[in-house]
């Protein structure tokens, strides 16, 4: 990312340390990445040794050192979901977007991700679009709401 | 000063200090990986753990981070520590089965292999911390982190690169328990590695009087910056510390036969 967009996005914080966290969201949201150059920088404007950056932005799986998708998909593969049927659901994810788990889209629209739980466990299966949360899912509804969220993203 | 049983035997030890370094003062073994004189205690290994009872709810403590208080029970041997403690030996063994120290430890608490086994590893890393640590909190230089999590948790440098922040003084290499982090000077070059990752790679200076390489410049520098005066005129003589240890030793005589 362009160093002035670091930069306003760190002034923003005050310069201050402990607003790390919430630097990285910023910039992961704008970005889709946390690359070294712009965790050096960060590091850099901080005053903050760059391995402790380095190990945050590992640490989390809010962020991601390399290029995600615009819209990430979070699929729930916890133990409610799981028995609740969420490999077919990735599996119909997979198929439609043609990509493994962990990978992106070659257009960078979509990255896809298993996790663990979403906190939703009474209403699983859920995949998550970005901020937004699908439950109760099946074979048929996941169908419908990529083909809407693809559509949209067009 | 409190009064504790300590495998029972009755004990007094002063406040302050955790029921490991009461058992070690004492002459009892409590084996750790994780944990360092120099260092904050981590509490990371488990190795450690003994059985506290009296004025603690009875069970399994670890000791390196548990102070010793009045009225307190330890035993450092019960069936239930051994039990648990060559369990943890075993789950150590599945991820770092070719650490010869690892092993040895293990032999030493009866264990010999581990049930956990998964195939050869040539990772001896045991995530016990203390090259991080040191680096941080002893050294200042910051070269080294734990990054990723859980499973995936390692030991790397800044950017799993060359470390810029790295001053080749090799403490991490020595501190390591496992042998899994290691250093080596090789043809004027010292180098500082772990299994998938070279930390440092660094030309070493020369001594004024017998030629050896000895330390890096970077290391040099950092340690004039960091010290008095005193100590900036010994490191600015350019001599490896056993021709430094000669001259003083030859300057003393000197003055003593004058």
């Amino acid at each position: 990312m362009e160093k002035e967009k670091i930069e306003k996005i760190v002034n923003k914080h005050r310069n201050e340390k402990s607003a790390i966290l919430a630097i990285l969201h910023e910039v992961q949201a704008e970005d889709n990445q946390l690359n070294a150059e712009s965790l050096k920088y960060i590091a850099l404007l901080l005053g903050v040794p760059y391995a402790n950056v380095f190990g945050l932005a590992t640490f989390y799986s809010a962020f991601s050192t390399e290029k995600r998708g615009k819209t990430l998909v979070r699929a729930c593969d916890g133990i409610s979901c799981h028995i609740n049927g969420a490999e077919e659901v990735i599996e119909v994810l997979k198929s439609k977007l043609n990509i493994e788990l962990g990978q992106t889209t070659w257009d960078e629209a979509f990255g896809l991700e298993k996790v663990r739980c979403l906190g939703l466990c009474s209403i699983s299966p859920n995949v998550s679009f970005n901020d937004r949360t699908y439950s109760n899912l099946n074979k048929e509804k996941i169908l419908g709401i990529l083909q809407k969220v693809m559509g949209d993203s067009k | 000063m409190i009064q504790m049983t300590l495998n029972n035997k009755e004990i007094e030890a002063p406040e302050n200090l955790t029921i490991l370094e009461v058992a070690r003062k004492h002459g009892i073994d409590i084996p750790t990986l994780c944990y360092h004189e120099a260092l904050e205690p981590y509490g990371v290994c488990r190795l450690c753990i003994v059985e506290v009872g009296g004025s603690l709810r009875k069970g399994i403590r670890i000791s390196c981070i548990q102070n010793v208080m009045n009225g307190l029970i330890v035993d450092t041997e019960s069936e239930r520590v051994k039990r648990n403690r060559q369990f943890l030996f075993e789950l150590l063994l599945a991820r770092s089965p070719d650490s010869k120290q690892l092993i040895d430890l293990a032999a030493k608490h009866g264990v010999f292999e581990s049930r956990f086994y998964e195939g050869d590893s040539d990772d001896n890393c045991v995530r016990c911390g203390l090259c991080v640590r040191v680096c941080r909190d002893k050294i200042g230089a910051f070269a080294l982190c734990f990054a990723h999590r859980g499973y995936d948790r390692t030991v790397t440098t800044d950017f799993e690169s060359l470390s810029e922040y790295c001053i080749g003084c090799g403490t991490c290499a020595q501190i390591c328990p496992t042998g899994a982090i290691r250093m080596k000077d090789e043809g004027g070059e010292r180098i500082i590695y772990t299994k998938n990752s070279v930390v440092a790679r660094f030309e070493l200076e020369t001594c004024d009087i017998c030629g050896i390489p000895y330390a890096s410049k970077k290391y040099l520098d950092f340690v004039k910056r960091n010290s008095d005066n005193a100590m900036a005129v010994s490191v600015a003589r350019n001599l490896c510390p056993t021709c430094a240890r000669r001259t003083g030793a030859i300057n003393l005589v000197g003055q003593m036969t004058l």
